[in-house]
């Protein structure tokens, strides 16, 4: 094992994740198609990183500042903050179907602004107990395959980002929110299921200074779930990965 | 502004409020093929401008306003 949790790896990719028919009716065809497009998307990353980096992720309080491959090696369990923090960009994230638990605080796995082009592959991962299951600061990231339910704010926030994708995930029992679009432009949420939050399943909305004026009946509704209560903020840089 | 957002294909069903909420600022999104049934006040609801974003092929019980969500 390395330093802070992270060990290096030949095996990086794992178990396959699961297959589309096991997502209910969405259709076979379609998450073929999105298997293809995402594979295409960890080619591109792959190549256009030279990703001469691979590690295990063994903790919670990790931070990679370093482009790559990573590979969650087993279940993690955060004691406060975040789990996994991406710090650098085009970096792939595989949660290689494991379960991320949080106490009640922090983000599961949170792209800051510098980690843009990365990719999120969940291989039907659970990402709960945090105050937010996924978090893209980044914008360009590509997220499929995973669970993000049981979370105290939301399941994914999109944060200020631009063309992010998210496909075939769950964001229930959160909250205040399944998925929220803050502030950002292009970005797609794609075969997702978000049931059973306490606010809104599915929010695109403008940043807190732009929210809606009280002439509109709903404005405490959306103002609540516009409100920023992350307790997280991206850690510092750092020459390498740090747990 | 949050603008030009898709969501797609997906469900919303059982929630607080909302299933699926469009914010006054917010605009040129595209809601379409999503099952938002059994939300508390509105399953969708467009603050914006009525067109400013796009919605269709959805299945709901409610939406507001009606006449801009399809």
């Amino acid at each position: 094992m390395g330093q802070h949790g992270m060990t290096v790896g030949r095996g990086i990719w794992g178990k396959k994740p699961e297959s589309g028919s096991e997502r209910g009716k969405r259709g076979a065809a379609r998450i073929r198609r999105l298997r293809l497009e995402l594979l295409l998307g960890v080619a591109a990353v792959v190549m256009g990183a030279g990703l001469a980096f691979a590690a295990d992720i063994s903790v919670c309080g990790t931070t990679i500042t370093k482009s790559g491959f990573y590979r969650v090696s087993q279940d993690l369990i955060a004691t406060r903050g975040d789990c996994i923090d991406v710090n650098a960009a085009r970096t792939i994230v595989f949660l290689n179907g494991h379960q991320l638990s949080g106490a009640g605080a922090g983000v599961g796995v949170k792209f800051s602004s510098r980690a843009a082009h990365s990719f999120l592959e969940g291989g039907n991962a659970n990402i709960s107990g945090f105050a937010i299951g996924v978090e893209d600061d980044a914008g360009y990231v590509r997220g499929d395959n995973f669970n993000a339910n049981g979370n105290g704010i939301g399941g994914v926030l999109i944060d200020r980002a631009q063309s992010s994708t998210f496909s075939n995930f769950q964001a229930s029992n959160n909250g205040s929110y399944g998925v929220r679009f803050m502030a950002g432009d292009g970005n797609v949420a794609e075969s997702a299921q978000a049931t059973a939050t306490a606010t809104t399943a599915f929010g695109s909305t403008a940043p807190k200074k732009f929210a809606s004026t009280t002439s509109i009946p709903s404005t405490t509704q959306l103002q609540a779930f516009t409100s920023d209560a992350r307790a997280t903020a991206p850690a510092a840089p750092a020459p390498a990965a740090s747990g | 502004m949050s603008s030009a957002n898709q969501v797609y294909d997906g469900f919303a069903d059982g929630n607080g409020p909302y299933g699926i909420a469009i914010d006054t600022s917010a605009t040129g999104n595209l809601v379409t093929s999503v099952e938002a049934m059994n939300n508390q006040s509105a399953d969708m609801i467009d603050l914006g401008k009525c067109g400013s974003s796009a919605w269709f092929g959805n299945q709901f019980a409610n939406a507001t306003p009606s006449g801009c969500i399809n």
